[in-house]
């Protein structure tokens, strides 16, 4: 298992510059002369030369991702804005804590009510309620979660008073962490206002993990509450509630763990179209802004610091679930 | 089958629910209290502003979309300004209007004492002087990045500073426009202190002598403007004017409606209706100073082809593009300049619209091998409230006479570089007048000189310039009414743009706020809460 | 597919319902140019802005188009996509996994760490980094969301070929000297094609959520076309006066993408009994 982990650990850097270098092969192969774009205007031969040369894109590709990745690991500088002449640094600063905090939101909310429904379906199978936990968790994955979110704003957006996932621009607080609920409590104003504007996305967000984890926690608790060691304690005569909850959960819980980090870096990626219906101010509007605002360095960026969270949950729960599970061997 | 069936019928269930009234129409709590906070007499101690997008630059001579202008107007101030409700000219940092030559040439301006800059540098003809050579010559050591409205002052010969509080303007000839030129932003007044130790970062950290100063900055997210203490004349009676941005005016419009914001400027004008109707809100409006179009690029093929653009031209039906787009609130245009201008050519036959001309029209183009674009923005403007649908409509307009149009849509940030781009294909675009003339329509956005941040069509008409530059120096009203005429002429013939519409500027505006739309400038600071 | 699967399958309530609702569909966008007394995409057809009416029976838009009219259309563009996109990810990912499974060694290693890869990227993500190279358009769509679905078929088919070439039939006409194309085409992946179907149907639902997903963002298909996701960015950026158009579009998606997720369900089950959940 420590070979495992090691070996994984080992790779991940790998990885990570496979990424990064592919963002940033693709985001070069756009046309367009990026020295004019940061120049903001057609110049004059010369003009743009200099900029080429200040900028070292006058260097060859492999050379220039060198440089920038330089920047990006020693001193975490993801270059400048074309076109808002502002740190891109600054902006993930902003950006990335407000997208942990929703996947984290939607992640908790997901284990809530997909294990409930899980467990439920489990105990009650073949009954109504199995059914329609079945049906909850396929109408889970195959809606589209912005459809979802634009559905929840509607009926509820005005009772909360939050038609959009921005907080009150009235409220001035300092924003240590970036994460609202974090410094809403340490300023202590603003909680309740916090909530409020992250509860419609975090719901629309959580829908398939939902659906997924209800799944899986059905047919796992479903393997274990027929073993013969959860057989042995009903004879033996332990409460119903306890056979389930103790005997059986306990050790369904590992596939459903196993999902649910998985569905963390989904989520991560589900958050892109979320923010844009509830304008969250994370990650996924902001690369959509970037997009269209055709802001290269920001879009690079952005993708390279989400792929890049990505993996490391990613390998945060392989290595997780290698301690939880030893049993678990891998080729 | 059953389960299939069951999820069916949930879906369309919870699709029902939550959806069984659309707008039920009534407003939450009013605006006034848009959150918690606290407040001055009257109301709260601010006012949310939420607005298409955020703005880019916040020095004034790098200005040309009226996002970053909505903030300027009101952390700047110029020598004269426009009337209170009104389009004719009074002091502003100046005393009084300026004395000027009997040649026209030689323009002397008094100015106010005791004026000082958010920073704590004073207000002197230094910094008159300073904020005009930075925006009129591109290699001044402080000139901005871009200068958009540059090529507008090259009247100017030479400003001076006379004595401390005396600037004298040497102009290169004559202008009947030049004093309304000078209430405009970009020649807001910059303390040169600020510009000279900020240096790049002065975009983002503005200081002039106006009633609001900047407070904070979140990119994209907020920016607020707090009441300026050492302001010299009457205080606002509002401490802070937040502006937010929001893209989507259905989610801006909710806001107002459940008091999270008090004035939208850019709802759709499809909502006005309701917006009248609800008891909560009310519409601010003045008349069109506007103009919608589509610029063609002269310099490129087929686009530069008299043949392609007459067809385009036949193609759009104007009455429908209001009824559609606009759901009637606009006016069909018949020239670039709009008709509530003086020196406007009401005798002017409305455009044509006769898709069997354009059919044939556009049978006699070569239309070369790369396909038709259409670049257009995707923020709502004045003009533009719904600036997709207007491309659709062009693109679904064109279709009925076999043109097949690809759009490209672009943010604000982009579309700037966009529209001034030599090899772009033809654009939408428009245009907010700065003032009540048709000098700033005309010259600005289709003279040779104008420069192609404005004149994206890249024109150049020899005798349409000589007529517009004319008249700019001709001081008789009659004669240059004659110019603009011949100018009009000349461009509904060759034209270099088609002019769409003129819209009204529309905001909906909560109950518990006074707010009037200046129709030239974003006036703020002389908004109130009602006290009741 | 022998008797036995079809009989499997054909026993699969759920499965035949999906099937039926997309025939239903298939229908109802093949047939609405002929059907439908309305043109797509042209302005002022009908009146703006109508509720459910006789006249319009989903209601129309702002600009006075039918909305069902135009969620057909979107149907087949929807659906064309869903499917084109699959093609793509298949025409690539296929002879890729086949390619790492057959052969093993370095060929093996260099496509599974590519497939590796790219599934370290939220599938949105990678979509939405090509349509930002690309530019937006139906070419752009399609290619994007193929792209993302490539690992996927690679991985599967990987993994069903490294399983059947150990299986005596191969190793016996590898043993009378057939070419390695000739095994791999003729003799190993018609028994991989089990997986692939359910996969690829699977896929098409994918598909059609993801593209939509990019039109939705305005980083799709081009303004105003009769797109699924594209309808529903239009309704919501007018939904207080023509809700109607994202509730009907986003159902419209979520109706199809169940559909095929149900017949992917019944094909897996009937392809692999083991995998059965309940």
């Amino acid at each position: 298992m420590t070979a495992y982990v090691i070996r994984r650990l080992l790779v991940t850097p790998f990885l990570l510059i496979a990424v990064s270098f592919i963002v940033f092969g693709l985001i070069r192969s756009v046309p367009g002369d990026p020295a004019e774009a940061l120049l903001g205007e057609k110049g004059s031969a010369e003009v743009l030369a200099e900029i080429r040369k200040t900028h070292g894109l006058d260097k060859p590709m492999v050379e220039q991702y060198r440089i920038y990745m330089t920047g990006v690991v020693f001193r975490g500088d993801f270059g400048r804005s074309y076109v808002h002449h502002i740190d891109v640094t600054d902006e993930i600063k902003r950006y990335l804590p407000a997208t942990i905090e929703l996947t984290c939101a939607a992640m908790a909310i997901s284990l809530i009510f997909g294990v409930g429904l899980g467990v439920i379906a489990a105990v009650k199978k073949g009954t109504w309620v199995d059914y329609l936990s079945s049906v909850i968790a396929l109408i889970g994955v195959s809606v589209p979660v912005y459809w979802l979110g634009l559905l929840l704003l509607i009926a509820f957006g005005k009772k909360l008073g939050a038609s959009s996932g921005n907080l009150p621009v009235t409220l001035f607080i300092e924003r240590p962490t970036g994460f609202v609920l974090i410094d809403t409590l340490i300023a202590g104003e603003g909680f309740g206002a916090a909530c409020r504007h992250l509860i419609l996305p975090a719901i629309a967000l959580s829908t398939i993990p939902v659906a997924l984890i209800a799944r899986i926690t059905r047919s796992s608790m479903l393997d274990v509450l027929e073993s013969d060691y959860v057989r042995t304690a009903r004879a033996k005569g332990v409460a119903p509630w306890k056979v389930v909850m103790v005997h059986a959960f306990r050790n369904a819980l590992i596939p459903i763990v196993t999902l649910a980090g998985l569905e963390f870096g989904y989520l991560l990626g589900g958050a892109v179209l979320t923010e844009t219906v509830f304008t969250w101010p994370g990650m996924g509007t902001w690369i959509v802004k970037s997009v269209q605002d055709r802001d290269y360095p920001a879009i690079q960026a952005a993708v390279i610091t989400l792929a890049t969270t990505f993996v490391l949950v990613n390998l945060l729960v392989d290595i997780l679930y290698a301690f939880i599970d030893p049993r678990i061997r891998y080729g | 089958m059953r389960r299939a069936l069951v999820s069916i019928a949930v879906l369309i269930t919870l699709t029902l629910l939550l959806t069984g009234c659309p707008d039920s129409g009534a407003a939450a709590n009013g605006g006034g209290n848009g959150g918690d906070g606290g407040g001055t007499a009257g109301g709260p101690g601010y006012l949310i502003y939420a607005r298409s997008t955020d703005a880019t630059t916040l020095d004034p001579a790098e200005v040309l979309y009226g996002e970053d202008a909505k903030v300027t107007e009101n952390v700047y101030e110029t020598l004269v300004t426009f009337e209170d409700a009104g389009i004719g000219l009074v002091p502003k940092l100046a005393t009084a209007l300026p004395t000027i030559s009997e040649d026209g040439k030689t323009w002397t301006f008094t100015l106010r004492q005791g004026v000082t800059f958010h920073d704590g540098t004073a207000f002197d003809a230094a910094a008159v002087v300073f904020s005009f050579e930075r925006l009129v010559s591109a290699d001044h050591p402080h000139a901005p990045k871009q200068r958009p409205y540059g090529p507008t002052y090259g009247v100017i010969e030479k400003v001076e500073a006379t004595g401390d509080h005396e600037v004298v303007f040497s102009l290169k000839e004559p202008s009947a426009v030049f004093l309304q030129q000078l209430a405009m932003f970009p020649v807001g007044i910059v303390s040169p202190t600020a510009v000279k130790e900020r240096g790049e970062d002065y975009r983002k950290s503005p200081s002039g002598t106006g009633p609001y100063k900047l407070e904070e900055w979140r990119h994209r997210e907020k920016l607020s403007l707090v009441r300026y203490d050492g302001y010299w004349g009457e205080k606002p009676a509002i401490e802070r004017v937040i502006f937010q941005p929001v893209s989507d005016s259905q989610t801006a419009l909710e806001m107002l409606k459940n008091g999270e914001a008090h004035i939208v400027d850019h709802v759709t004008l499809a909502d006005i209706e309701a917006i009248e109707k609800n008891e909560n809100l009310y519409v601010a409006r003045t008349p069109s100073l506007n103009v919608g179009y589509l610029a063609f690029n002269m310099n490129k093929p087929p686009y530069n082809d008299q043949k392609f653009r007459d067809a385009v031209a036949l193609a759009i039906d104007r009455d429908a593009l209001n009824k559609f787009v606009y759901y009637g609130l606009a006016t069909p245009s018949k020239t670039i300049v709009p008709p509530v201008i003086w020196g406007d050519t009401s005798e002017l036959t409305p455009y044509e619209h006769d898709l069997e001309k354009a059919k044939k029209l556009i049978t006699e183009v070569d239309l070369g091998s790369e396909p038709i674009e259409l670049w257009h923005m995707t923020f709502a403007r004045p003009y533009m409230p719904e600036p997709n649908r207007v491309a659709e409509f062009v693109k679904d307009a064109l279709s009925k006479i076999g043109l097949e149009v690809k759009l490209q849509g672009f943010e604000k940030a982009s579309y700037t570089n966009k529209t001034k781009d030599p090899d772009h294909p033809m654009c939408l675009l428009g245009w907010n007048a700065d003032y009540a003339d048709p000098d700033n329509f005309l010259y600005f956005l289709l003279h040779g000189e104008a420069g192609d941040d404005l004149n994206i069509s890249f024109w150049r008409n020899a005798e349409f310039d000589t007529k517009v530059k004319a008249a700019q120096s001709e001081l008789d009203p009659a004669k240059r009414k004659a110019l603009y005429a011949r100018a009009a002429e000349l461009y509904r013939a060759e034209k270099p743009s088609i002019s769409l519409v003129h819209v009204p500027q529309l905001a909906a505006v909560s109950k518990a706020v006074e707010y009037e739309v200046h129709p030239i400038e974003y006036r703020l600071f002389p908004a109130r809460f009602k006290t009741n | 597919m022998d008797d036995r699967k079809l009989r499997i399958f054909l026993g699969h309530r759920t499965a035949l319902a999906g099937i039926a609702i997309l025939v239903l569909i298939t229908l109802a966008a093949g047939l609405v140019g002929l059907v439908s007394p309305y043109d797509s995409d042209a302005f002022g057809q009908v009146e703006e802005s109508l509720g459910p009416s006789s006249e319009a029976w989903l209601g129309s838009d702002v600009s006075g188009r039918d909305t069902l009219t135009r969620l057909l259309f979107g149907a087949r563009l929807s659906l064309f996509i869903g499917i084109t996109a699959v093609a793509f990810s298949m025409v690539i990912g296929i002879p890729l996994g086949a390619i790492a499974g057959y052969f093993g060694g370095w060929p093996d290693m260099v496509i599974s760490r590519l497939v590796d890869l790219m599934l370290s990227f939220p599938s949105i993500l990678l979509a939405i980094c090509i349509a930002a190279a690309m530019g937006i358009g139906l070419d752009t769509v399609i290619i994007a969301v193929g792209v993302v679905g490539v690992p996927q078929f690679a991985r599967q088919v990987r993994a069903s070929v490294l399983q059947i070439k150990e299986l005596e039939f191969v190793m016996a006409s590898r043993a009378l000297g057939a070419s390695h194309f000739r095994i791999l085409s003729r003799e190993i992946m018609p028994h991989a094609m089990g997986p692939i179907i359910v996969l690829a149907t699977l896929g098409i639902g994918t598909s059609i959520l993801t593209a939509a997903g990019l039109s939705f963002l305005g980083l799709g298909v081009e303004t105003g076309t009769a797109e699924w996701g594209a309808l529903l960015k239009d309704g919501y950026t007018t939904r207080s006066k023509t809700i109607w158009v994202s509730v009907w579009s986003g159902l419209a998606i979520s109706v199809t993408v169940l559909a095929f997720n149900l017949v992917g369900d019944g094909l897996r089950d009937a392809y692999d009994p083991r995998s059965r959940v309940t």
